[in-house]
């Protein structure tokens, strides 16, 4: 099973740079959805091993609302966006121009334009990421779910049978009022097109893959 | 709260004497095996993750599969004591967290993974005592040797008891 090398400061420089493409995409997208400026920044990118993900994730691992995305194309993966449920607030507010009521019973209405969020991000970062890797992938239709991180993360490992693969890695924060949510991107390869998507990252950062 | 408490990772197995207690956290669709030995006031959990091992190279981990996870569960218990004819299992977890993502008919990892714990139990004549598994929540667990207990927790529910 290939496993992420460790990446030097200047790989991600060019990970961050594919993020703030797409991040900048998606501000244009849902500012002109919205009617008003959106601010959106990106403040880390990098690949992580799956087994490491949940400490990764550190602080935001507990209690998120989680919507995921088939993703196929030229390889087969999944999107999973987690957001820290106790700012989810912060979010609904940039979408809906209002506060949230309760995070914990979301409405039709918050949930669907989470979901619709995830699905404009997610096509701007698979875009930003076809400019840098030039691997072709779209993505289907979103669900959402609220519930613990780790619950999230290890159905979504399972169903890929896979534990000791990686994933990308977008921290997103979406700022509204001074306040701030921060927001993960995962991308998680399918097991038998992890080899396929890991090159093509190493390609593009200019990593001999048999170093 | 008891002082020792072991979290039994993904794929992970094991075994524990009262008054020691076991935990599985952030079940999603994985399934926690629980075996109780009344007697010895000992038990053992399996946090599986997928219900076959057939179709995958041989693992290091016997917990990742439902049917390699039961007979290594019973090595445990018995190198603590533990006699199978008096063994009682627990099943908790298996849910389907992105339901709404299902095609028609389709059964969800969650479900496989229960059908095949309760398939291993029953191969191996040990009685399914109680069971919290299905649905679209996550659940945490704590199993508790001593009396064969196990709290069930899930988000923005009331625990359960099994």
């Amino acid at each position: 099973m290939p496993e992420p090398r460790t990446l030097q400061p200047f790989h991600l420089d060019a990970l961050r740079e594919m993020g703030n493409v797409g991040a900048g995409n998606a501000a244009t997208a849902l500012s002109q959805l919205l009617g008003r400026p959106v601010r959106m920044n990106v403040s880390r990118v990098t690949l992580v091993s799956t087994e490491s993900l949940n400490e990764f994730l550190g602080d935001h691992r507990t209690e998120v609302a989680a919507v995921q995305l088939p993703v196929y194309g030229e390889a087969r993966a999944r999107v999973l966006l987690l957001f820290d449920l106790e700012r989810l607030g912060v979010l609904v507010a940039l979408l809906l121009g209002r506060p949230s009521a309760d995070p914990k019973n979301l409405s039709e209405l918050e949930r669907s334009a989470i979901q619709e969020l995830s699905s404009i991000l997610t096509g701007a970062y698979l875009n930003a990421l076809y400019g840098l890797i030039r691997v072709q992938l779209i993505h289907g239709v979103p669900a959402m779910v609220v519930d613990r991180a780790d619950a999230v993360l290890e159905s979504v490992l399972a169903e890929f049978e896979q534990s000791q693969g990686w994933a990308l890695v977008v921290e997103t924060e979406f700022s509204e009022q001074g306040k701030v949510l921060t927001g993960h991107f995962l991308l998680i390869p399918e097991a038998n097109t992890l080899e396929l998507l890991l090159k093509a990252f190493y390609r593009a950062l200019g990593i001999s893959p048999d170093a | 709260m008891p002082e020792s408490d072991s979290d039994v990772r993904i794929a992970g197995i094991k075994a524990a004497r009262a008054p020691e207690t076991l935990s599985a956290i952030g079940l999603g669709s994985c399934v926690a095996l629980i075996l109780w030995e009344p007697q010895m006031r000992v038990g053992a959990l399996a946090h599986i993750m997928l219900p076959s091992s057939l179709a995958f190279p041989p693992s290091p981990l016997p917990g990742k599969f439902a049917d390699t996870a039961l007979p290594a569960l019973l090595q445990q218990l018995k190198d603590l004591g533990a006699r199978q004819g008096n063994l009682v299992g627990k099943l908790v977890g298996g849910a389907n967290m992105f339901s709404a993502q299902m095609a028609p008919n389709q059964l969800s990892l969650g479900l496989r993974n229960v059908m095949a714990a309760r398939e291993a139990l029953r191969l191996s004549g040990i009685p399914l005592k109680a069971e919290e598994v299905g649905g679209t929540k996550g659940r945490t667990i704590k199993f508790r040797p001593e009396d064969g207990r196990v709290l069930v927790r899930k988000m923005y529910e009331t625990d359960v008891w099994l």
